[in-house]
């Protein structure tokens, strides 16, 4: 879903928040300064470092369930078939087949076309895979529009040592840029005042300018994908106008350019008061806590365990793995009739740079059982987005 | 910082604060009184800020605690139930059955939602705009996807 589609959600009402801000800047210029007080804002704390039990006490011990046992299988199966390994299962949406033979892992949506579709499919208890790729060339380098593990593991690793993600995806022609924010705001004032008259801009203030890149754009018009886009707006009474132009950042040409205009629309009715931080427990998540066998902590020990045997944490990093909590987030939830709790934990070995095993943690305990419904880790190199 | 550079910042970064306040209030009076107080506010502190290119961080902090004031002086709650069901066409209005799905996260959830994906901010960014840590905020915005996912069917990117 694209960044510009998403920001129509909210919206403001007309020229309503361009009046109040403006007049709160006019009446900021017109007051003498004053001294405030200022007052410490509380936020909300996360949970500390959690020290591994030193015994389960469910006498069953560590009990994966099946759709776990088959996941982690699948997992295994696509690291030796293919050097899928843990790091980088963040970068695909694991789905399990309603029938349970079959596992697939699909590239997230921005690498979907490279990384492909891996499936992984059970025949008599063998694991075999296979990818949607299969039989293409590969290619050696990160221009290649096929990606393997080799190539996915070199992207990664440049993405853990501070590089962007278009600076890893664009080839150098697509992304280059010779015009600064500086220039492109010129060049547009220069392409509105050509198309529509050399005083077009007369009262009207540049509103915003910003570089995207334009990925749809990847096989077309001859240009990089950097772009620039600015905004000049003005307010004349109860009406709002607004050149918008687009330039291309390789070479400053102009590409597109918009003119609109609009008036004030009635005020609607208030809406309904927003949800407040303190929400009512959901009913599913009080009926599991309800159903609970197994403290919370005996399920959070176990919850660890199982990051650790099955990613092969060291003493060390099961040390630094910090627990994440959300006053928000109701951590008891139902799963068909079975009552869960979901852990979240998070481990980041140094600050300045991505160290394996830094990433994302989720496991799900059966408060009944203890046994382990889903694990999953993601090395967050994606972004989470 | 003095006053011209501090309204043009302001200017270029107004939409932005409001889709953030958005993410707080429902009432369009209140997401407005939001931001004008919070540059009220930025205004009365900008010797705090030490680089200006922090600028849109910062005032988005200062904005997030304008939020939390004006909830906690209304008090009002809406229990899930009372949000309205979509009626936007299938297939039809992203925009409005994103809206929908939107009101049904928990709060900071739908903030990280925003300051991630609607306005840029990076995992690190949005941890220190709304004073936690990035497990947090990788924690929240995979839980979130989750959830919307599960409402809208889409995948957000």
């Amino acid at each position: 879903m694209k960044r510009e589609l998403f920001k129509k959600v909210y919206t403001p009402e007309g020229d309503a928040l361009k009046i109040r801000v403006g007049d709160t800047l006019q009446a900021l210029r017109d007051e003498p300064e004053r001294r405030i007080n200022m007052k410490k804002m509380m936020v909300a704390a996360l949970a500390a470092v959690l020290i591994l039990a030193a015994a389960v006490a469910l006498a069953a011990g560590l009990v994966f369930s099946e759709k776990a046992d088959i996941g982690l299988a699948a997992q295994q199966a696509l690291e030796e078939q293919y050097g899928i390994t843990p790091e980088m299962h963040g970068f695909f949406e694991q789905e399990l087949s309603e029938d349970g033979k079959t596992v697939t892992f699909t590239g997230l949506l921005s690498m979907s076309e490279r990384l492909g579709v891996y499936t992984v499919t059970f025949d008599g208890g063998k694991a075999k895979a296979s990818w949607s790729h299969d039989g293409e060339n590969v290619g050696d380098g990160l221009d290649s529009s096929v990606w393997d593990a080799k190539l996915l593991g070199e992207a990664m690793a440049r993405k853990a040592a501070g590089e962007e993600w278009y600076e890893i995806l664009l080839p150098e022609e697509k992304r280059e840029i010779n015009v600064t924010q500086e220039q492109a705001v010129q060049l547009a004032r220069q392409a509105v005042e050509a198309e529509y008259g050399a005083d077009a801009l007369e009262g009207f203030a540049l509103d915003h300018v910003s570089r995207y890149v334009d990925f749809d754009q990847m096989e077309e018009d001859g240009h990089g994908l950097l772009r620039y886009v600015a905004l000049f707006a003005k307010e004349s009474g109860k009406t709002w106008e607004g050149y918008q132009i687009r330039l291309y950042a390789d070479d400053g040409t102009v590409f597109e350019s918009k003119y609109g205009t609009k008036a004030a629309e009635e005020a609607e009715p208030e809406e309904s008061p927003a949800q407040s931080a303190e929400q009512t427990e959901p009913p599913e998540s009080r009926q599991a806590r309800s159903m609970a066998k197994i403290s919370e902590e005996q399920a959070k020990t176990i919850a660890l365990e199982a990051i650790e045997t099955t990613y092969g944490l060291t003493e060390a990093q099961m040390e630094q793995l910090e627990y994440v909590w959300d006053y928000e987030a109701y951590p008891y939830d139902m799963l068909g009739d079975q009552p869960v709790i979901s852990f979240w934990f998070w481990l980041a070995q140094s600050e300045l740079s991505h160290t394996e095993g830094d990433g994302l943690y989720k496991v799900m305990v059966n408060v009944v059982s203890g046994t382990i419904e889903e694990i999953f880790y993601d090395s967050g190199l994606l972004g989470n987005g | 910082m003095d006053k011209e550079s501090f309204s043009r910042q302001v200017t270029l970064a107004q939409e932005g604060l409001y889709r953030v306040a958005a993410s707080y209030l429902r009432c369009e009076a209140d997401r407005l009184d939001a931001v004008s107080e919070a540059i009220a506010r930025a205004w009365e502190k900008r010797g705090s800020l030490r680089d200006e290119r922090l600028f849109r961080t910062w005032i988005t902090r200062i904005l997030i605690r304008e939020c939390v004031n004006i909830q906690r002086r209304q008090r009002r709650t809406v229990p899930v139930e009372e949000v309205p069901e979509c009626t936007a066409q299938e297939d039809d209005d992203l925009v409005a059955r994103l809206r929908w799905a939107l009101d049904r996260l928990p709060q900071r959830a739908r903030t990280m939602i925003v300051l991630h994906y609607m306005e840029g901010y990076d995992v690190r960014q949005v941890a220190a705009i709304m004073g936690t840590t990035k497990g947090a905020v990788c924690a929240g915005l995979s839980r979130a996807r989750e959830q919307l996912r599960a409402l809208i069917g889409e995948e957000i990117e």
